[in-house]
């Protein structure tokens, strides 16, 4: 165990070492879009790597060199102990694979590999395709819509049930269990702390109810779908316990329905605002893979974290052993140092690799289904309503907060 | 030429495949095939290509 006085007087030194400082403040519940991005563009400019000043061994890192580098690296930068941490105490809760590292993580990415692979998802695309037009033709003819509840809030987390073979019924429900988790009420901390905790056990319900009604019924009559698969998995030849089953559909909820809405968000916004690239995928649809990498890039929308295993450095930046690192996608996917013209979106440009699906072993499971998505949303989207713009009586929001996402975004077009 | 693909630095992105299909193989895992692979003066450009791709910078064009 370090000793907590020496270890801040180092970082006293670490800081006088001219490792510059930065404040993250996130007070408000709501801020206008796209101040998050400009806000990690300005701390950018300033370095790669900045301590934070907010209490314990805290740094953020910005540079995309640095970001591949941390996220690369899990020997010398584990899984955080802070991840989905509540008020600054470390996370209680074990989400299946994000929090392991090493060989368990392994194994399981090995077992969840198949059904994630580019060449598992692709037999998807005409659900997901019914899908996205089934929600645009419900609000096409009024002219006009907020993009963000009725359409990216709804069409990923339909996907996700009909991959899950869960029904899509239940989508209305689970998109009140998944606000309640993911974007509490800032302005009411105990309703907020009720609804958590309500939506928890309601989601655990739910899903120990999923997975018993399947074991009651014969192995030929169970709904296809992955809740139905996975009451088979094994790993080291022992059956896969439910509390495990649990954890990793906990983490699918969280991974899997927030982040197809936060980049739909963005994207859209991006082509309300900018005609002739929404006029270029409207008139061909052949560039739809090009836009959605470089929307991917420019709006990359999850920071994630990583705890030191051991004192250590970064561009000459002390770190030490138990500090906390907040990796910054969004910041690396906009460095001038690998891109020109970085924070500016181009669908011509001639290299788009970014790190917006993270690196090294974590890097996202189900980066080949979101890129599906996002295709045939852009796809079927501008099949159906070409022409459309912001509408100006709104002004579009993002929540505040470290995982970068609209709350609205009015749009309106010819009905 | 030849590219060389770093098994141990691959996590499966695939983006060297859609980049350059032509040259680089995916498992059934979706992680590309390790080790050397020979280029011909055809398809030189798109192993480049593959290789700029990788997020993960597990291709070594030699
Ligand atoms: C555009 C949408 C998405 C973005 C930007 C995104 C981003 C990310 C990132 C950055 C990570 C790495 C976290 C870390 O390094 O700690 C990650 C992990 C993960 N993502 Fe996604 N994600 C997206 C969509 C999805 C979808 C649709 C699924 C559902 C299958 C999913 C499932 C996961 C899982 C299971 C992990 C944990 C992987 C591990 O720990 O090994 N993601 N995602
Ligand atoms: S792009 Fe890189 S990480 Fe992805 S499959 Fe190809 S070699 Fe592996």
């Amino acid at each position: 165990m370090p000793d907590p006085v020496a270890t801040a007087d180092r970082r006293r030194d670490g800081r006088a070492l001219g490792c510059p400082v930065a404040s993250l403040a996130h007070e408000s519940a709501e801020r206008p879009a796209l101040q998050g991005f400009r806000e990690f563009d300005a701390l950018r400019e300033r370095g790669p790597l900045h301590y934070v000043n907010a209490g314990r061994g805290n740094y953020v890192v910005v540079g995309y060199e640095e970001a591949l580098a941390v996220a690369q690296d899990w020997r010398r930068f584990p899984q955080s102990r802070y991840l989905f941490g509540v008020n600054g105490e470390p996370g209680d809760v074990v989400l299946i694979p994000e929090s392991l590292d090493g060989p368990p993580h392994t194994a399981w990415r090995r077992l969840l590999a198949p059904y994630w692979s580019p060449a598992a998802v692709g037999p998807w695309e005409p659900a997901i395709r019914r899908h996205a037009v089934d929600i645009i033709s419900a609000f096409k003819a009024k002219g006009g819509c907020d993009l963000v509840t009725e359409f990216a809030l709804r069409f990923p987390p339909t996907v996700f049930l009909e991959i899950m073979g869960l029904p899509v019924a239940d989508l209305d429900r689970m998109l009140v269990w998944k606000e309640h988790l993911l974007h509490p009420d800032t302005t009411d901390p105990a309703a907020a702390k009720a609804n958590l905790d309500a939506s928890l056990e309601a989601i655990i319900g739910y899903f120990l109810a999923a997975m018993a009604a399947r074991r009651a019924t014969a192995p030929e009559d169970r709904p296809p779908g992955l809740v139905t698969e996975a009451l088979t998995w094994e790993l080291d030849g022992e059956p896969v316990s439910d509390a495990d089953l649990l954890s990793f559909y906990m983490l699918m909820f969280l991974a899997g329905l927030d982040t197809v809405t936060a980049e739909l968000g963005y994207g859209f916004l991006h082509l309300a605002t900018h005609p002739e690239d929404r006029r270029r995928i409207a008139a061909d649809p052949a560039v739809v893979p090009k836009a959605v990498e470089e929307l991917l890039r420019a709006y990359p929308i999850v920071n994630v974290m990583r705890d030191a295993a051991e004192d250590t450095e970064i561009n000459g930046c002390p770190v030490y052993q138990g500090d906390t690192l907040t990796v910054s996608l969004p910041a690396a996917g906009r460095d001038g140092s690998m891109y020109p013209n970085a924070t500016e979106v181009d669908f011509d440009r001639e290299r788009t690799t970014h790190l917006t699906f993270g690196a090294g072993p974590h890097r996202c499971l189900g980066s080949h289904l979101a890129r599906l998505e996002l295709r045939v949303a852009y796809e079927e989207w501008h099949r159906l309503i070409p022409e459309y713009e912001l509408d100006a009586a709104f002004s579009p929001v993002e929540a505040s907060g470290l995982m970068f996402t609209l709350n609205t975004l009015r749009l309106r077009w010819p009905a | 030429m030849k590219v060389v693909v770093d098994g141990a630095r691959c996590t499966g992105h695939a983006q060297c495949n859609v980049a350059a299909p032509e040259v680089f193989t995916l498992d059934d895992l979706g992680y590309a095939l390790p080790g050397e692979i020979a280029v011909s003066h055809d398809t030189e450009p798109a192993a480049r290509r593959g290789a700029l791709a990788c997020p993960e910078r597990a291709i070594t064009v030699e």
